[in-house]
């Protein structure tokens, strides 16, 4: 078979050509380079809190019929004579499972799996409208999230490791709320969806060993879902409100290096 | 007799020498420590967050205050008292039917666990979580008052310390850390004009502190 291609296009091909093998040769070596600087790995489980889990909880529910500004922040509200009890944002207990790759012992890039479930608060009776009424309000949140973070790890010897880091995650969640007025007229509202939340982590390690260490880390998401509709239409009403994700986490754990440090 | 005093002698020696044995992990621990420290609070009150569409210039605070460390190993446990000064209360810049003007002033009593990271004779990065009570007294005037009025409240919240400790000398090192605290009372103060008490006293935000820690033992 004879291919025929003009002068142009065999340059096209050559400069392509020439492109693959440099890449592919920087590939190789960077790669004889990156076995040679003794590439470690490590895996890590732990488990901690989640204050405000899910932000305020605003929703459009909340601001037009209860008069809320900023979700439960903005909806308790008390009377002598009326029987009320303080609604908290929700504290969130959280557990997940890290895999970290570092390279040259100073750089890392860390990948988890994070789930996280608001456990206290969230629960309480408020009032509402012009002439008092009372009102129960249940809120709840879930979320589960991929950090993906890239960052700078510093040992101290073989005793401490300090590692900041920053990245993106995938976040998905299920937020719902219960309205019940006057123990009769119920609202609920269901709403699920996904974001992308800035991640910032810093994570300290103290080692027990060669290759485990006790783990304590604090991280901060920023990000939320874009508006979304509720999903529960049996109560005749529609809802709309945003996951939010933004939050502190504090984590306590062990991680386990598969080369010693 | 003398055989006797002699062997006495000798346990007194031995029983001092295992105390001084058993003591000396303790002292090269630095084992329980008093702190007192300064610190910043940054829009005490923390309006924003009950009312959104407010326009305001934050409240400042200082705070003075003192810790008791305990460090066990990789651990430690931490309590102290802070008490908070205005420097300049929350001036509400928008047209409002509600606050004008608002100035908070509090006591914190934190306890903190958590993990210490000792960097051998240079400090220690600290990292803990823990529970917190507060105690504050916020100074209000509405826009339709004539007169600042006031309300006390107390709150049970909790928060996240994390910081460093750089020694100086011997069994003294200086701090610096930042705390953070989720921490809000019932709703105490009428702020619409409505029958119900619908503002509450928030506790909540960072802290920035730096200090001096004396290791007594």
């Amino acid at each position: 078979m004879i291919i025929c291609t003009s002068n142009k296009d065999t340059h096209t091909m050559l400069i392509k050509s020439a492109v693959l093998i440099v890449t592919a040769m920087l590939f190789f070596a960077v790669s004889a380079h990156i076995e040679a600087a003794n590439v470690n790995y490590a895996i890590g489980v732990y488990g901690g809190l989640a204050p405000s889990l899910g932000d305020d909880l605003q929703s459009y529910l909340q601001y037009y019929r209860y008069g809320s500004q900023s979700g439960v922040d903005g909806i308790n509200r008390t009377q002598d004579g009326y029987e009320t009890s303080n609604i908290d944002r929700l504290l969130g207990l959280g557990f997940g499972i890290s895999f970290k790759t570092l390279l040259f012992e100073n750089y890392q890039i860390r990948i988890a799996v994070n789930y996280t479930r608001g456990m206290w608060g969230g629960e309480g009776t408020t009032l509402f409208g012009g002439v008092p009424t009372l009102l129960d309000c249940d809120y709840s949140f879930r979320m589960y999230d991929v950090p993906l973070t890239f960052g700078i790890s510093i040992p101290f010897w073989k005793d401490v490791k300090i590692s900041f880091n920053c990245g993106a995650a995938f976040a998905y969640g299920w937020y719902q709320n219960r309205f019940t007025e006057n123990s009769a007229t119920t609202y609920k509202g269901k709403f699920t969806g996904r974001g992308y939340p800035l991640v910032i982590l810093l994570e300290a390690e103290y080692f027990i060993n060669d290759k485990i260490a006790l783990t304590s880390a604090l991280s901060y998401y920023r990000g939320a879902t874009k508006l979304i509709e509720d999903t529960y239409d049996d109560d005749g009403n529609i809802d709309y409100a945003r996951l939010n994700f933004t939050g502190y986490r504090f984590n306590l754990g062990a991680v386990y290096y598969f080369i010693s440090i | 007799m003398g055989e006797e005093i002699v062997l006495m002698r000798y346990r007194v020696v031995i029983i001092t020498a295992i105390l001084c044995m058993l003591a000396s992990p303790l002292f090269s621990q630095e084992f329980i420590g008093l702190g007192m420290h300064a610190g910043i609070h940054h829009d005490a009150g923390n309006q924003s967050n009950q009312n959104p569409m407010m326009e305001y210039e934050a409240q400042n605070n200082v705070l003075v205050g003192f810790s008791f460390k305990v460090n066990m190993y990789f651990l430690f446990v931490r309590t102290g008292c802070d008490v908070s000064f205005v420097v300049n209360k929350a001036k509400v810049e928008n047209a409002s039917d509600e606050l004008e003007s608002m100035s908070l002033s509090y006591i914190n009593v934190p306890a903190f666990a958590g993990l210490r990271f000792p960097l051998r004779e240079m400090g220690e990065l600290y990292m803990g979580m823990g529970a917190s009570y507060h105690i504050g007294e916020m100074k209000y005037r509405l826009s339709s008052a004539s007169s600042s009025d006031e309300s006390l409240a107390v709150a049970l919240g909790y928060g996240f310390v994390t910081g460093i400790e750089f020694k100086l000398v011997p069994f003294a090192r200086i701090y610096m850390e930042w705390q953070y605290y989720e921490s809000r009372s019932d709703a105490g103060i009428k702020t619409e004009g409505a029958s119900y008490n619908d503002y509450h006293i928030d506790f909540s935000g960072h802290r920035i502190c730096i200090g001096a820690m004396y290791y007594i033992i």
